[in-house]
């Protein structure tokens, strides 16, 4: 408990940081390019683009400097057996889940060649339609995940409600859900 | 005040407004410093994930108080991931501070009609709110399978990793599909129906 508290700490203050902001910004990930097909208005989708410029060019300056390991946040690869490393049990007992949402194409420890795998082909697809659900499902919703966190601040009531759908997912998606998905990767 | 111009102004021209690009900038220099200089890995550009931090904070607790086994990344072993309750708490004090707080009351919308259904019939509706519930449900039943709320598909898209750009793009084709969809609606609907639209715009 105590040996988290540090990084814990960080993390809240991020949260608290990110969530002014947004708040401040109206910013959305998915009103951006909404906003932009309904009514040609760029202003968010300006935020979206300079978040990605930032991101992009401060992660290949550091990888440069060597602050941050390289090609590190891809899927399935070598890296990521060890890297995702979703593991099971709260003691961090190492026992990389070898099956389950959650835990990487390539968790079961194989070592993969990194591109074309059917396995990683498959992740492919499913990423693209993982991504296609959540960006329908946000535009109707109107707005990202954090945009919802940001309106249910505000005292948006629905939003509210998405994230209470939000919230009980998890356990249901772990205990019913995960089996089907499981299959995916 | 000309100096904090890009502050003030804006479409919203309320004090406070802070641009989107600025929100840009200062959020990706954060979450690359925040993974670069704390040692906020691995995952990588796992600094800020709504579902990936919310799916930890809730299995964290569960494996905790009920002896289960849920996964967590690799990281939620040396920390609680409070992204989430943070991020509600950080956006209300911005709303409290700056007097935009503002309850807004869920509703009812009407559903579909059918093709051939009788207009002058009574309208069938559905609560909004259990919409926007299974709205949540089902977005972080499909996060936790892609590793990413919207926010880090991008983060990840960002960094290089090919699957965020595949996500991303997926992404942008379901908002494509969707306004698509919003437009339609709000083209051919009676009047009265437009108020879903309209509401689900902001």
């Amino acid at each position: 408990m105590i040996e988290r508290a540090p990084l814990t700490a960080a993390v809240a203050v991020l949260g608290l940081v990110v969530g002014y902001l947004a708040q401040r910004s109206r910013m959305c990930f998915v009103a951006g390019f909404r906003d932009f097909l309904l009514v040609r208005d760029r202003e968010l989708l300006r935020g979206f683009f300079s978040f990605v410029a930032t991101i992009w060019v401060l992660t290949t300056a550091l990888y440069s400097v060597g602050l941050m390991r390289k090609g590190a946040p891809e899927y399935g690869g070598i890296v990521l057996s060890s890297e995702e490393g979703v593991r099971r049990g709260a003691g961090g007992s190492s026992e990389s889940g070898s099956r389950g949402v959650g835990t990487g194409p390539a968790a079961n420890g194989k070592i993969q060649s990194f591109f074309f795998t059917p396995a990683l082909d498959r992740f492919m697809l499913v990423t693209f339609a993982g991504g296609w659900i959540i960006g329908i499902l946000s535009t109707f919703a109107g707005g990202c995940v954090m945009r919802q966190h940001v309106l249910a601040a505000q005292g948006n009531r629905d939003s509210l409600f998405y994230l209470l759908g939000f919230f009980s997912a998890v356990p249901v998606f772990y205990l019913f859900l995960e089996r089907f998905f499981a299959r995916l990767y | 005040m000309k100096a904090y111009s890009f502050i003030e102004g804006g479409r919203a021209r309320r004090p406070g407004y802070l641009k989107p690009w600025l929100f840009g900038i200062a959020a990706g220099s954060l979450f690359v410093g925040f993974e670069a200089f704390l040692g906020f890995y691995p995952p990588a550009a796992y600094a800020f994930c709504l579902v990936c931090h919310t799916r930890d904070l809730v299995n964290s607790v569960v494996n905790a108080l009920a002896g289960a086994a849920f996964p967590t990344a690799a990281v939620a072993q040396r920390a609680y991931l409070l992204t989430s309750p943070a991020v509600l708490i950080g956006a209300a004090l911005a709303a409290r501070i700056h007097g935009e707080r503002a309850l807004k009351k869920s509703g009812r919308i009407k559903a579909v009609r059918p093709p051939g259904h009788d207009p002058s019939g009574a309208a069938v509706t559905i609560p909004r709110s259990a919409l926007f519930y299974l709205t949540g449900f089902a977005v972080m039943s499909a996060g936790i399978v892609i590793f990413g709320c919207p926010t880090r598909l991008t983060i990840r898209a960002a960094y290089g990793d090919v699957y965020g750009i595949i996500g991303v793009a997926g992404m942008f084709l379901g908002i494509w599909l969707g306004t698509a969809i919003l437009r339609a609606r709000a083209g051919s609907a009676p009047r009265s129906r437009n108020s879903s639209v309209k509401e689900a715009g902001r």
